[in-house]
């Protein structure tokens, strides 16, 4: 398997006036083409700053990091990123905030508006295409954000916390239809939550994170088959990852 | 919703707030002679009724200057402070340098200065008035310019940049539209200030103007006269106001939009 991201020994420290900070330290792991790798760790990992150095939001202090065999230098476009927060624009209806992505690359909205209503009806918003954002639910806002995360079909998605701040029944829906969208598109995906569950529900691996330096503290190999159903949780090899990781974790 | 609370419908609670005025004028209109006040003091509704018929042509005389000065001092306070907050927003050198001398413009009590503007301007030009309107008015136009242009969520602008936007791009598709909403708050602040600028400017021009109709009224203790006035100055305020609420929601119909609350 060829990887598609490939981490060397990446180091982060933000300066904040006189203190620094290491966000990240010696972080070491790969990711396959085609794998789902999901990231879990606290609150103050260092798991955002993984994911905008993956994307070229930010550069690395020391350490390398490699996307489809070329270091990351500046901002990534071929790449699709979903945030914990929606972050849609308000002024423009669901379709249009996912075509924002084929405005901004310039690539004719005529050609993608039926790939965009395509998108908006697998993520499951049919008959919510001319809505405002406004008009949304929190989880509904978000399958707008995925929709447009996908509409340039990228061949790598960023997921950041993208159900965190959904109520746990949502999630747990959104987790299944990731996962059916993924089978269906077949992207590789770095996918970070704080959920232990949701992390091997989803993933082929877990990389697991501890902060103060944010490192990697194991990375866990899920040896459960798909496509995966909400019973999966039940489980009782699922149970046995979730008990190891919040081990590795540090969790009483 | 409780439907029950809120009057039925919108225009529930315009037919009780007219009905309320129209008490309050018809008291005034009682209250006034019986407690003998004169009217040189306090006239009646109906005197003040009078005064518009017996000098309904000079208040529209005087009206045309005051809305000239008003809305082109407004205009100019638009056009200087969303260029300002443009280019303290794009230039980090302005930010240094203009936008605390702006600060400290703003911090001067503006009508202050009106009479310097007129010795300099000169006193029968309408751009010393128009000068003065402006120099009311601009300041939140500057403020909300800033906050519109750079208030946007670092999120969307990484993702601009995922997105290969531009500066120009981003410029047109995010902060422009993002400013909308504060730049009306801005132009419902400036209209009201502007239309107090040239009032102030007549004042101490006393030239010509509503404003000019007011010191007019006072030295020749006509209340009705000062009353009318006051009446079309309120008018004309309430008629650019509308104008601009009304383009606002015109402008951003996703805010009229149902809350998910609602469904």
């Amino acid at each position: 398997m060829t990887s598609v991201i490939q981490y060397e020994k990446v180091r982060k420290i933000y300066n904040s006036g006189h203190d620094e900070v290491v966000a990240l330290q010696e972080v070491s792991f790969s990711v396959g083409e085609g794998e789902f790798v999901t990231v879990v760790g606290r609150s103050g990992c260092g798991k955002t700053t993984l994911l905008k150095l993956t994307a070229g939001l930010l550069q690395p202090s020391g350490g390398a990091v490699q996307v489809a065999g070329a270091p990351v230098r500046g901002p990534l476009t071929n790449v699709g990123i979903v945030f914990q927060a929606p972050v849609l624009l308000a002024w423009r209806k669901a379709i249009d905030n996912v075509l924002l992505q084929v405005e901004a690359r310039k690539l004719g909205v005529e050609n993608y508006r039926k790939r965009a209503l395509e998108l908006l009806d697998l993520t499951g918003l049919k008959g919510f295409e001319e809505r405002y954002p406004s008009e949304l639910s929190g989880g509904m806002q978000q399958r707008v954000s995925i929709s447009r995360a996908l509409i340039h079909d990228p061949p790598l998605l960023l997921m950041d916390e993208p159900f965190g701040a959904l109520d746990a029944i949502t999630r747990d829906e959104m987790n299944i239809e990731l996962l059916r969208i993924w089978n269906e598109a077949k992207k590789t995906v770095l996918f970070i939550t704080h959920s232990i569950p949701e992390a091997v529900f989803l993933g082929d691996r877990v990389v697991v994170m501890t902060p103060r330096p944010g490192k990697v503290a194991e990375i866990v190999n899920i040896d459960l088959p798909r496509p995966r159903t909400t019973t999966l949780r039940d489980e009782t090899k699922f149970i046995a990852y979730v008990r190891q990781i919040r081990k590795s974790l540090g969790v009483r | 919703m409780n439907e029950g609370a809120q009057g039925g419908t919108p225009f529930g609670g315009i037919k009780w707030s007219v009905l309320f005025f129209l008490c309050l004028l018809v008291l005034w209109q009682l209250v006034v002679p019986f407690l003998r006040v004169p009217s040189y003091l306090l006239p009646t509704p109906a005197q003040i009724v009078e005064e518009f018929g017996k000098r309904g042509g000079l208040l529209m005389s005087q009206f045309l200057p005051t809305f000239y000065e008003t809305v082109l001092g407004f205009f100019l306070g638009v056009l200087v402070g969303v260029s300002a907050g443009l280019g303290i927003v794009y230039s980090r050198f302005l930010w240094l340098t203009i936008y605390p001398s702006l600060v400290v413009v703003g911090s001067i009590p503006r009508v202050a200065i009106a009479p310097l503007i007129l010795i300099w301007l000169g006193i029968d030009s309408l751009w010393s008035k128009v000068t003065i309107a402006f120099l009311v008015s601009f300041f939140p136009m500057v403020i909300n310019s800033i906050v519109g242009f750079s208030q946007v969520e670092t999120e969307m602008l990484d993702l601009a940049k995922t997105m290969g936007m531009g500066r120009w791009m981003e410029f047109r598709k995010i902060r422009l539209p993002n400013s909308i909403p504060y730049l009306f708050a801005g132009f419902k602040a400036s209209i009201a200030l502007a239309v107090i600028g040239a009032v102030v400017a007549e004042f101490v021009a006393g030239q010509k103007g509503l404003g000019y109709l007011i010191v007019v009224g006072n030295n020749d203790l006509n209340a009705p006269l000062i009353f009318a006035s006051i009446i079309v100055l309120s008018a004309m305020s309430l008629g650019l106001f509308g104008i601009i609420v009304g383009l606002e929601k015109l402008l951003m119909p996703w805010r009229r939009g149902i809350q998910p609350s609602e469904l």
